[in-house]
């Protein structure tokens, strides 16, 4: 063998094999909103916490339901439904539960209809998401026996994009 | 004396639509009936009832009502329990921030940020 390709070839080598660096496996923290059921990485979602008081924010998009205070800091409260224009979030105080979602540096409010808990998949079983619609902040979805198809959401991806909206509206 | 005085500011807190506001005490003239032709734009949303005027200087010689179904009184609260608004819940101008009362976010205005009524108001 030439010398020169072993060089060549060991500067591109990673220093450990891929399934190292990449677990085969991918803990969602799963929810239903509507009749959707969505999973995120759980290492983006901080807590689930229940709804509480509210405040309404004048002049703001429709997917954003308000501010609250949870734990000294005002976090923006926002519809996931209206945001992926798929209806809207029946929310009712004192049953609601919110999670608290983490992207980018910022910590954001979603309503839910419903919390299953978290659940690992094989990131092999992955399937990849539905053209069209809101597939932009969809990386795929993923059948399993106990909840049916999950819609595995982008929750970094949407929190951007609902801050990049809010702010250029 | 000890050093460790907390600061505060003095809010008027008042409220339109169901949702209260705050403003800070100082920016505040008086509070008063409401007089239509005074009335600046409602960038907070229509009032239900419009029982109370807060009336603001935006400058000198001039005076503008902001029309408010009930005022709900003054409160010293302290500098670090206001919170700026995070980006995705960031209302246009005159909302500048929030006061945390417990887990209520009580947004903050800006008075002097509120335009005038473009129906009352006259030109130059």
């Amino acid at each position: 063998m030439d010398p020169s390709t072993l060089k060549s070839a060991l500067s591109r080598a990673p220093e450990r094999p891929a399934a190292v660096t990449e677990r085969p496996e991918l803990e969602l923290f799963v929810f239903t909103a509507g009749t959707l059921t969505f999973g995120v990485d759980s290492s983006h979602v901080r807590e689930v916490t229940r709804l509480g008081p509210v405040t309404p924010l004048p002049r703001s998009p429709a997917f954003v339901l308000g501010a609250f205070g949870h734990r000294g800091e005002v976090l923006p409260v926002l519809d996931l439904l209206r945001f992926l224009s798929q209806g809207e979030a029946k929310a009712q105080l004192l049953r609601t539960r919110l999670f608290i979602g983490v992207g980018e540096g910022y910590a954001t409010a979603f309503v839910t209809d419903g919390i299953a808990g978290l659940k690992r998949i094989l990131r092999a079983d992955i399937a990849p998401a539905p053209a069209g619609g809101s597939s932009e902040f969809l990386s795929g979805v993923v059948k399993t026996p106990e909840v049916g198809l999950i819609h595995l959401l982008e929750l970094p991806r949407v929190i951007q994009a609902a801050r990049q909206k809010a702010v250029a509206r | 004396m000890s050093d460790a005085v907390a600061e505060t500011v003095e809010l008027m807190l008042f409220e339109v639509a169901g949702v209260r506001y705050g403003v800070d005490l100082g920016q505040v003239a008086s509070v008063t009936s409401p007089d239509p032709s005074l009335e600046c734009a409602r960038p907070l949303g229509q009032p239900l009832g419009t029982r109370r005027a807060i009336a603001f200087s935006p400058e000198p010689g001039i005076l503008r009502h902001l029309a408010v179904d009930r005022v709900l009184g003054v409160k010293t609260v302290p500098l670090l329990s206001l919170r700026r608004l995070p980006a995705a819940a960031a209302a246009p101008p005159p909302t500048i921030g929030a006061w945390l009362d417990g887990e209520q976010a009580v947004l903050l205005v800006d008075l002097l940020t509120i335009p005038p009524n473009p129906e009352t108001a006259h030109g130059p």
